[in-house]
């Protein structure tokens, strides 16, 4: 892969997004970062990244709303989207993937899993 | 940065969801919660979950969870707000603050039981109401999910249309799988039901776990929606040391009929058998219903063999040519990321793209990534003027701030403490040799004032964040005592030295429990005297002539004085016969030892007396004062310094010393006449002020300066007034100056010394001693009423 993969974390949580900037980074991946679904959309307007990971529960713009306008947006109507959930069971995986998302990332994370799901989507 | 650095992280957002979820319960305590209060409040609880989680907070983790379940409930109007609601709510709130101290080391984990049990049973509450809507999506958070549109593939039919010859592409297998109806494994319907497998695979021998996986992997069209791409899962399947041994490729439609957003390949993995199943089944998690998978311990089989076997290096070659978008054999080239109209490049009728390349190639699926079904098909779920009205609150909520370190700050605020102190001594050597006049002298003067006020600024925070505690022992107040009170507090934006913020919790804690508990009567008594049955204490902060008055008001029966005579009489405070002011009644409770036993309940009396407020307010160099009203409550105000670090006092001349004197302490100062004086004997003096004797210090003998005036009639007294020892006169030679200083710790840069509260660099470089006025005064006054000091 000649190009870094870059991934945008989008998460109201300094923690959480420290915490993924530490695992992403160690692993080689260039990583931006938004604390909303508004910050991450209009970040996307002039960048791109190649996976967004995004929470659920935000202020402003949720990560549901924050699907939503990216997979309405002909740039990003592709790019593979992680949302971090707390809870893995099917229903909420379910609700995850009708929301247009790509992949879940289970909270807490484990950095391997992380690695994991952002190999499986990257495109 | 390192784990300890983002655990702080977590801690300041514990802080701040707190303060918001507080704000928010209190907002729906009184009633003007809207949809984003609850909200907030979920967030906020949902964020310290998330972080606990991540940090191996159990206790804390488990708790939000609970917590969050039914505020859940409540975001989604399953639980309506109420009394008894907002109570438990609040309780849990309280419970979880203590969580945090907990998790933060600074608490033992609290016991959470009872709430806990309130919590679930809340839970089971709204569960058991509308318990088959608990699925249902919440409108304003779940958008309609697409799946109605994904089913529209009527897959069954497409694929039964297409059905017929088989034709697989296969590396040569030594080891096959067991025999299994690939076909029939591929089939939609069949796939659908998974379980219907199993029986298949039960029936082949794969009881073997040295065996080989067999993974057979279908996407289906939504694998590809989303920004899926199945050809990464494959991959990932190598990754685990599998390797493609057939492509099931007799779905694949005639060009007419091809969707690009469909996918219509099978795949055959064999998969080493040391790799965990779940590991192969986590690759494939993403995609779900989305991709057909079978994972079956295989031995090689015949009819597997046969199924899949025809040679597939003719395969490739005779195979019609790769659809565009589709991959070349060996590199798999990703989809292309743009929607392909897939009919039009294809020359070849049937499109159809096989790969079977030896070794680590991977198989691609024959479908570009197309458009997804449309997300702005979706209804629009979040109405545009809620987001907004959200976004307005957002931005009002946070004000632009950055975090620095407080050692950095001080270092600052001390630097610049040193710099006014330059300026004075430059101010000072210029005027020596006449060149004060300098118009610059002035500007500089002016600036660093200004410097030095921003730099103060700085420390300042506002009081809100010690207000915001109140609420809570409010709480708790009124279910240990049974009384309702409304709590009114104004003026939290009152900014102070943040070490006065930090050490202002404790006496104010107190004073609030102690208005609660004492200032308030019961229900009933308030009922019987016509009062509201609800007392009110009301909280408020001011800055006022370069101090904060910091209030605590209650409107209950006010100090029972009778009570208080008599116990001070009691506890041999006071005689029996003393002859006291309602205002000196009132500073009885201040006094050391008086315990109020009579008086006070378990509440107020929790080994705290009145006497260790007034000392904490003092040791922050501020004054405390009653104004009772019987009948009509009690108004405790504390008036304290804008700062620790500066002060104003007074610059006095004892012998060959230079000495500071707080101003907070100076009453007055006289020559004094010699009639007004009298000799005590043992060298002590007393002198007559207004008809009321103070004794006089002489400051030279504590301080040890040399050549000081040794007679009151030649020196000047300064009046001073102390918290515990009353009042007094200081001895010296000289009022120098009255001006503001830097406190320099002794403690910090020498030692504790008594009787002395700091030094501070005069205008000409000098240091001079501050001194402790309490100290001086309570020691020189205290042994066997002579004057003795601790030199």
């Amino acid at each position: 892969m000649e190009k870094t993969t870059k991934i945008l974390t989008v998460d109201d949580s300094r923690s959480m997004r420290a915490l993924l900037r530490v695992a992403l980074l160690e692993r080689g991946y260039d990583v931006a970062e938004a604390e909303d679904g508004v910050e991450a959309l209009e970040w996307l307007e002039t960048n791109s990244a190649d996976v967004i990971i995004t929470d659920i529960n935000m202020p402003r713009l949720d990560g549901f709303g924050l699907i939503e306008k990216v997979r309405s947006s002909s740039r990003h109507i592709d790019r593979p989207i992680l949302v971090l959930t707390t809870e893995s069971s099917d229903e909420k995986k379910k609700r995850a993937r009708d929301a247009g998302a790509t992949g879940w990332i289970v909270k807490p994370f484990d950095p391997e899993k992380l690695a994991a799901a952002v190999r499986r989507v990257a495109h | 940065m390192t784990n300890d650095d983002i655990l702080n992280i977590f801690f300041l957002e514990c802080e701040e969801a707190l303060a918001a979820a507080e704000t928010g319960l209190m907002d729906c305590r009184e009633g003007s919660a809207s949809a984003e209060t609850v909200n907030s409040i979920f967030r906020s609880v949902h964020s310290i979950k998330g972080g606990a989680g991540a940090f191996g907070f159990t206790a804390l983790q488990a708790f939000t969870h609970k917590f969050e379940t039914v505020l859940s409930f409540v975001r989604e109007g399953q639980l309506p707000l109420g009394e008894a609601l907002n109570g438990l709510m609040l309780r849990a709130f309280d419970l979880l603050t203590d969580h945090v101290s907990a998790a933060r080391g600074e608490a033992d984990t609290p016991d959470d039981t009872a709430v806990s049990a309130d919590l679930e049973a809340m839970a089971a509450r709204a569960e058991a109401g509308e318990g088959a809507e608990e699925e249902a999506p919440v409108a304003e958070e779940i958008p309609a999910p697409v799946e109605d549109i994904l089913l529209d593939f009527d897959l069954d039919s497409l694929l039964g249309d297409i059905g017929g010859e088989e034709s697989s592409a296969a590396e040569a297998a030594p080891e096959m799988g067991p025999e299994l109806d690939i076909d029939a494994l591929f089939d939609a319907e069949m796939a659908a039901a998974e379980a219907s497998l199993a029986p298949e695979s039960d029936a082949a021998p794969a009881d073997n776990d040295s065996a080989d996986w067999t993974v057979l992997v279908r996407p289906r069209a939504g694998a590809m929606a989303n920004g899926g791409d199945p050809l990464l899962l494959l991959r990932e399947l190598e990754a685990l040391g599998g390797k493609c041994t057939a492509v099931h490729h007799n779905h694949v439609p005639e060009l007419a009929d091809f969707d690009a957003a469909n996918a219509y390949l099978g795949f055959v993995f064999q998969v080493p058998a040391s790799v965990d199943e779940d590991a192969i089944r986590d690759i494939f998690d993403f995609v779900g219903d989305d991709c057909g998978l079978e994972v079956i311990r295989g031995d090689a089989g015949d009819g597997f063999a046969k199924m899949m076997a025809p040679e597939p290096e003719k395969l490739v070659r005779e195979e019609r040519p790769i659809v565009a978008p589709v991959a070349a054999p060996v590199t798999i080239a990703a989809p292309a990321a743009a929607p392909v109209k897939v009919a039009a490049p294809v020359a070849a009728p049937t499109p159809v793209a096989v790969v079977a390349k030896a070794a680590p190639a991977a198989p691609t699926p024959a479908t570009p990534v197309a458009a997804a079904p449309s997300p702005a098909a979706k209804p629009a779920v979040t109405p545009e003027n809620a987001a907004a009205d959200a976004a307005r609150k957002a931005t009002v909520a946070s004000g632009q701030t950055i975090r620095v370190d407080l050692a950095k700050l001080d270092r600052l605020i001390d630097t610049v403490g040193e710099l006014v102190i330059a300026q004075a001594m430059m101010a000072q050597s210029l005027s020596e040799h006449g060149l004060g006049q300098i118009d610059e002298i002035g500007m500089l003067d002016q600036l660093t004032r200004e410097l030095q006020d921003s730099a103060m600024s700085i420390r300042a925070q506002p009081i809100g964040s010690v207000f915001s505690r109140v609420p809570r022992i409010v709480r708790e107040l009124e279910t240990e005592t049974g009384k309702r009170v409304r709590l009114e507090v104004s003026g939290e934006q009152t900014e102070l030295d943040k070490t006065v913020v930090e050490r202002l919790g404790e006496p104010l804690t107190h004073l609030i429990r102690n208005a609660i508990d004492h200032g308030l009567e019961s229900t009933e008594t308030r009922i019987a005297n016509g009062k509201s049955p609800e007392g009110v204490v009301k909280l408020s902060a001011e800055h006022r002539s370069g101090k904060i008055l910091i209030s605590i008001a209650d409107d209950g029966a006010g100090i029972n004085r009778e009570r208080v005579f008599s116990k001070a009489v009691e506890k041999g405070l006071i005689a029996p016969d003393a002859q006291l002011t309602d205002e000196e009644i009132d500073n009885l409770i201040f006094a050391p030892g008086f315990s109020t036993a009579a008086v006070v309940s378990n509440i107020s009396g929790r080994g705290v007396g009145m006497d260790v407020v007034r000392q904490n307010v003092k040791d922050l160099g501020g004054r405390i004062t009653i104004q009772s009203n019987p009948g009509r409550g009690s108004v405790f105000t504390l008036a304290l310094p804008l700062t620790l670090a500066i002060s104003d006092g007074m610059i006095v001349q004892v012998g060959d010393q230079t000495l500071v004197v707080p101003l907070t302490h100076v009453v007055e100062s006289l020559r004094p006449s010699t009639s007004d004086l009298r000799s005590m004997g043992n060298g002590r003096n007393m002198l007559d002020v207004r008809g009321t004797f103070l004794p006089i210090i002489e400051l030279a003998k504590p301080i040890g300066a040399q050549g000081a005036a040794l007679r009151p009639e030649e020196a000047v007294l300064i009046v001073v007034e102390t918290e515990d020892a009353g009042s007094a006169i200081l001895m010296v030679d000289a009022i120098l100056d009255q001006r503001q200083f830097v406190i320099k710790s002794l403690e910090t840069n020498y030692r504790p010394v008594p009787c002395v509260a700091g030094a501070t660099i005069l205008g000409d470089g000098k240091v001079a001693l501050i001194l402790d006025v309490d100290t001086l005064v309570g020691s020189a006054v205290s042994y066997n009423g002579g004057v003795r000091l601790a030199a």
